[in-house]
């Protein structure tokens, strides 16, 4: 079992399952994840080094201040390289269009949701209207069904997250570096510290 | 944030949707409600302050613009539906 940022990952799940756990990642982004940080596809919880568990508890804290990757220096090609005027590096992607660069996950993620809601009840819209009735927002009929809507629709949307944890969950970097080091020092592991 | 609804549907380079009122500056200036069925107008910076009639189908409703409604259409602040609300039982 691996804690990390309030989230209980256990040892036998492959690493981008495990990464659901979390409010905001789908299967998607966890494989962009495993990709930033150089996971291969099988990799378990409980194989989790400790500089990768550092470099994912450091990612999914701070995702916006994340290293971006190295830039390929040349196009692939069978080819050998005939001249080295080919090996200049080429200007990264804009991090705009980095999907990891612009993460927002688990309390930042329902607090975003949130604003949004009160936005649209602020300016009276219709959006806001049929959140503030409970029903539902996207044109659904309402003389019958819209049950899900009726079940989660407020202006304080409720959580609807899977951890159990909910607000409880700190992001703060320290907290996260706490409890990595409880952790290594619980299963006997040297510090990095 | 919410990233404005003109940015999400649309493409960048064509602008925002919007029907041209003509009367907008005297609007402006005696704060006279401009009437209209334009529901599908999107809410402009420089409408900030104004007042719309705007039509739901049957009649206008008045709408006020504020900072915050800029990027929205005018036709969301006019519901075109009833609230469902249940049938009123028989003999009473």
């Amino acid at each position: 079992m691996v804690n990390l940022l309030g989230a209980t990952l256990p040892d036998r799940k492959l690493v981008k399952i495990a990464l659901l756990a979390f409010h905001g990642i789908n299967h998607h982004t966890s494989a962009r994840i495993m990709a930033r940080l150089q996971f291969h596809d099988q990799l378990r919880v409980a194989d989790l080094s400790e500089p990768q568990l550092n470099a994912l508890s450091a990612l999914l804290s701070a995702p916006a201040a994340a290293p971006r990757p190295s830039t390929p220096l040349r196009p692939f090609s069978l080819s050998s390289p005939s001249s080295s005027a080919e090996l200049t590096a080429r200007d990264p992607p804009p991090p705009t269009s980095d999907p990891i660069t612009s993460l927002i996950i688990e309390e930042d993620l329902r607090r975003q949701m949130r604003a949004d809601i009160a936005h649209h009840r602020t300016i009276g819209n219709l959006t806001g209207r049929q959140h503030a009735m409970g029903l539902p927002v996207r044109g659904q009929r309402n003389k019958t069904n819209g049950r899900t809507a009726k079940r989660l629709n407020r202006i304080e949307r409720r959580n609807f997250g899977t951890m159990t944890g909910g607000p409880g969950a700190s992001f703060a970097r320290s907290t996260v570096l706490g409890e990595l080091r409880t952790l290594h020092a619980a299963q006997g592991r040297p510090s990095l510290w | 944030m919410l990233c404005s609804p003109v940015l999400l549907a649309r493409s960048a380079w064509k602008g925002p949707f919007f029907t041209s009122f003509p009367n907008i500056a005297e609007s402006l200036r005696t704060n006279a409600p401009i009437r209209t069925s334009a529901r599908a107008c999107t809410v402009l910076p420089n409408f900030i302050g104004m007042r719309f009639l705007v039509h739901n189908g049957k009649q206008y409703v008045p709408v006020s613009i504020t900072p915050e409604m800029v990027g929205h259409k005018l036709g969301e602040f006019a519901p075109s539906r009833q609230p469902y609300k249940g049938r009123p039982s028989k003999g009473r």
